[in-house]
C-alpha cells in the first residue's frame, strides 16, 4: 500500500497502535549492545520457551535501547488495560518467575523499576495511553513520572528509543511518525521549512555546532542540477559506541528527517554513511528504507506531492577521519577517505562535485519534531545560543553507564550526579571528557559548566558528539594524553605533514614521560607541537588533535612535572 | 575464488555509483579476505588500475585484508571506558591465551574502539557475542578444543 493521504497515514497509525497495545500480552526486550552484553539474547530465548511451556498467549518483541543501560537486561510487559511495567536486571534465570507472575496477573516486584500509564509523544504533543487505573498492589511502585532517571531528561531524538520495534514502520507511525513529512510536503514550501529550521536555532550535533538552517539555505541556493543530502553515522570516537544504539533503535526517525531535508534543499538523492562493522544498525536501516519505499514515503511522487527522493545506505571501511565531511564524501565515492582543503565548500561542490548537505544523525533526528511542533516550541528549550537537547552517552568511572537526552544548559554536575549516580564509592571525580578526543578534558573544578556550544568553547573544550567520559582520581592524565594521542596517530590519514609527523613526535614524547625518561623541556616542545598542528594541519582531525595534550597541560601540569622531576605517577598507572 | 562469484557481486552493485568499497566488502565477506586473482579480475572489468584498488585496501586495512584471517574473530575493545577499566590487561591475557602452543590461524585478533556496551567494560567480542575477560578466555579454550 502506498500512503497518499492523511487517511492512509492514520490507517497505518492505528495498525501500529494495535501492535503497541495488543489484545494479548506484549513483552519487550531491549537488544542494543548494552543489553546483549548482559545476556538479552538468552533472555528472549528463555522467555519464548517459558511462555510456551506455561501456555501464555504473548508476543516477544526485540526493541532498542531505552537508556537505562545499568539495569540491563530490561524487559517491559504490556498487558491489556494495565499500566506498562518496566523491569530491570531480568537475567535468563529470572524469566521463569517473571512468566509465573504474568500468568497470575501480578508484578515481579523485586525487579520492577516503574509503571507507565501514559507516555508523552514529543513528536506531536499528544499522549500515548496504556491504562488509566492503577491496580492496588502497584500503588507503591513509582510511576514513570516519579522515576528519577527521566526527571532531568527531555527525549526528542530518543523519543521512541527502546519503546518501539525498530523493524515496524506502523509502530513508528503510531507515535506520530511521518506526520511531519506529511505536513512538510503538503502544507509547506521548501523555503518555509528552511525558515522554520533557522528560527528553531538548531545547530549541528556532530561537534561543530554550525547553524543547520544556514547550512541548508547555502546548499539550496548553490547552483547544480543534482544535489545530495547526507547523514553522517560515522562517529568513530572511542567511547561513543552507545550513541550508535540510537540508530538501531529508531531508524525511521533518521529517514523522515533526511526526506524533509532533501525536499527543502532540492535534492533527489540521500545517502546514509554508516560506520563499518555495525551490522545490526545496517540491517535495521536497510529494512526501514525498504518499508518506507513500500509505503511510498520514498520513491516517486511521495505522498502525492510530486516530490521524488531515494535513500541509499553506504557502509564505510573504517577510519576515524571519515567522519570529516570531505573524507566522508571521498569514501562514499569509493575512494580512500582522505580530506581535501575546504576553500570550496561542500555545499557548493561536495559529493561527485555537486552541492551537498551533510548533517550528523542526531541533527536529522531533530528535524521531524521541529517541523510538526514548530520553531517556537523548539527554541524555548535550551539556552540562548544552544537550542534543544543533546544526546549524551555517559560512561567511564561512573556508577550508572547510560544513554540520555537532556536540555542544553544542563550542567555537567547534574549529568554526573543525578543521572550517572556519581563516581564509584571510594574515589573522587578528577576529570571529564565532554565530547570525544577533540574536546580534550575538563578538570573537576569546572563541573558546574552547562552543556552549551559557546560556554564549552570558551574554556577550550567542545560539546562534540556527546560521548561523555568520567574519570576518577585513579586516572593518570599523562597516560590519558598518551592514549588519545596514540589513537589519533593511528587514525591520521598521513596526507599532511604536521599531522602525520607531529602526532608521532607528540606520542613519542608522551611515551617517554610515562616510562620516566621525560625531560623538563618536553613540556615546551609539546606546547610548540600543539600550536603547529592546530595552525598547519589540513583538516579538523589534525587541527583538533592537540586539544587533549593542551588541556591536560593546562589543567594537570603538576602531574606531568611529578612524572618528569620525581619519576612518580601519582595515580600509580604508569610503570615508572 | 571463482570469478563467476565476482561477476555476481559486480552485477549486484551495478546501479550503485562509486561501488568499489561495497564490492570489496562483499568479496571480503564471502571469502574472508581479498584474493589477488579476484582483484586483478576486478581491475580489468571495472577499468580501475590495480594500484588504485590496492591503495584503497591498504588504506582501509582494518576492514580489508589481502590474506585469509582466522576463523574466529576476537575483538578487544580499547575504547576510552574500557581503557580506564584496564582493557590493556585483557588484551595481554587474551593474546597470551591465543598464542599458547604456537600461533595458529584459528583466531583473528582485532583491537577495536568502542563496541557500544560501555556498561560492561572492559568488553571482548568473540564472533559477535559480547563477553567479559574471564568468559572470553574460557570461550577461546573451548574453541581451541573444537579444532
Amino acid at each position: 500500500m502506498k500512503v497518499k493521504s492523511i487517511r492512509d497515514l492514520n490507517k497505518l497509525k492505528s495498525e501500529g497502535e494495535k501492535l503497541l497495545r495488543p489484545r494479548t500480552i506484549r513483552i519487550q526486550v531491549g537488544t542494543a549492545p548494552c543489553a546483549l552484553s548482559k545476556g538479552a539474547q538468552e533472555v528472549i530465548e528463555a522467555l519464548k520457551k517459558e511462555l510456551q511451556q506455561q501456555k501464555v498467549d504473548a508476543t516477544v518483541v526485540a526493541v532498542g535501547c531505552i537508556g537505562i543501560c545499568y539495569e540491563e537486561p530490561i524487559v517491559e510487559v504490556i498487558a491489556p488495560e494495565k499500566p506498562k511495567l518496566t523491569y530491570g536486571r531480568i537475567t535468563f534465570d529470572k524469566v521463569s518467575s517473571l512468566v509465573k507472575a504474568i500468568t497470575k496477573g501480578r508484578a515481579l516486584k523485586t525487579h520492577l523499576l516503574y509503571r507507565t500509564h501514559e507516555e508523552d509523544l514529543i513528536s506531536n504533543g499528544k499522549t500515548f495511553r496504556y491504562a488509566s487505573k492503577t491496580p492496588p498492589d502497584l500503588k507503591k511502585i513509582p510511576s514513570l513520572k516519579d522515576f528519577k532517571f527521566f526527571h532531568p531528561q527531555l527525549r526528542i531524538t530518543l523519543r521512541n528509543a527502546g519503546l518501539i520495534n525498530p523493524e515496524a514502520i506502523e509502530e513508528y507511525c503510531a507515535r506520530g511518525g511521518y506526520a511531519a513529512l506529511y505536513k512538510a510536503l503538503t502544507k509547506m514550501t521548501p523555503d518555509k521549512i528552511i525558515e522554520e529550521i533557522t528560527k528553531s536555532g538548531l545547530r549541528g550535533r556532530g561537534g561543530g555546532g554550525f547553524p543547520t538552517g544556514l547550512k541548508w539555505k547555502t546548499c539550496r541556493e548553490a547552483k547544480g542540477k543534482e544535489k545530495y543530502v547526507l547523514c553522517n553515522c560515522s562517529e568513530g570516537d572511542p567511547g561513543i559506541g552507545m550513541h550508535k544504539n540510537l540508530i538501531a533503535s529508531d531508524p525511521h526517525n533518521i529517514l523522515e528527517g533526511l526526506i524533509i531535508g532533501g525536499y527543502a534543499i532540492g535534492a533527489q538523492e540521500g545517502y546514509i554513511y554508516l560506520h563499518y562493522g555495525n551490522s545490526s544498525a545496517k540491517e535495521k536501516l536497510q529494512n526501514a528504507i525498504n518499508q518506507a519505499t513500500a509505503y511510498g514515503f520514498l520513491g516517486e511522487n511521495i505522498l502525492n506531492s510530486g516530490f521524488n527522493f531515494s535513500i541509499s545506505l553506504k557502509e564505510g571501511a573504517g577510519g576515524y577521519v571519515c567522519g570529516e565531511s570531505t573524507a566522508l564524501m571521498a569514501s562514499l565515492e569509493g575512494r580512500a577517505g582522505e580530506p581535501r582543503p575546504k576553500y570550496i565548500h561542500t555545499a557548493e561542490k561536495g559529493l561527485w562535485d555537486s552541492p551537498t548537505n551533510l548533517n550528523n544523525v542526531e541533527t536529522w533526528c531533530n528535524v521531524p519534531p521541529i517541523i510538526l511542533r514548530g520553531a517556537n516550541w523548539y527554541s524555548k528549550i535550551g539556552t540562548k545560543g544552544s537550542k534543544g537537547t543533546k544526546v549524551i552517552s555517559l560512561s567511564g568511572n561512573i556508577n550508572r553507564s547510560c544513554l540520555m537526552e537532556v536540555p542544553m544548559g544542563t550542567t555537567l554536575k547534574d549529568i554526573i550526579t543525578h543521572l550517572g549516580g556519581g563516581v564509584p564509592k571510594g574515589s573522587k571525580l578528577k576529570a571529564i571528557q565532554v565530547g570525544g578526543p577533540p574536546a580534550g578534558v575538563l578538570p573537576a573544578a569546572l563541573v558546574d559548566l552547562p552543556l552549551d556550544f559557546d560556554e564549552l568553547r570558551k574554556v577550550g573544550s567542545l560539546l562534540g558528539s556527546g560521548g561523555m567520559i568520567v574519570m576518577d582520581d585513579k586516572t593518570c592524565m599523562v597516560e590519558i594524553a598518551k592514549y588519545f594521542t596514540t589513537f589519533l596517530e593511528e587514525e591520521s590519514c598521513g596526507r599532511c605533514v604536521p599531522c602525520r609527523e607531529g602526532m608521532r613526535r607528540m606520542r613519542e614524547i608522551l611515551d617517554g614521560i610515562c616510562i620516566g625518561i621525560g625531560k623538563e623541556e618536553d613540556l615546551n616542545l609539546l606546547q610548540q607541537l600543539s600550536d603547529c598542528l592546530s595552525q598547519a594541519s589540513l583538516c579538523d582531525l589534525g587541527k583538533s588533535a592537540p586539544t587533549i595534550v593542551r588541556s591536560t597541560l593546562r589543567h594537570f601540569r603538576e602531574e606531568y612535572q611529578t612524572h618528569i622531576e620525581r619519576q612518580v605517577c601519582p595515580a600509580k598507572r604508569c610503570a615508572l | 575464488m571463482n570469478m563467476k562469484k565476482v561477476d555476481e557481486i559486480i552485477e549486484n552493485h551495478q546501479a550503485e555509483k562509486g561501488s568499489l568499497i561495497s564490492i570489496l566488502h562483499d568479496i571480503q565477506g564471502q571469502e574472508g579476505y581479498l584474493p589477488e586473482e579476484a582483484l586483478s579480475y576486478l581491475s580489468n572489468r571495472l577499468h580501475i588500475p590495480l594500484g588504485e584498488i590496492f591503495r584503497l585496501i591498504t588504506y582501509f586495512d582494518k576492514a580489508f585484508s589481502l590474506e585469509p584471517r582466522g576463523k574466529h574473530t576476537i575483538k578487544i575493545c580499547q575504547g576510552t571506558t574500557c581503557f580506564l577499566k584496564h582493557s590493556d590487561h585483557a588484551l595481554k591475557e587474551i593474546k597470551e591465551e591465543v598464542d599458547k602452543n604456537g600461533e595458529d590461524k584459528h583466531f583473528y585478533l582485532e583491537k577495536v574502539r568502542c563496541v557500544g556496551c560501555c556498561n560492561a567494560a572492559p568488553v571482548v567480542e568473540i564472533d559477535g557475542k559480547f563477553l567479559d575477560k574471564a568468559s572470553a578466555i574460557s570461550t577461546i579454550i573451548k574453541l581451541k578444543g573444537e579444532k
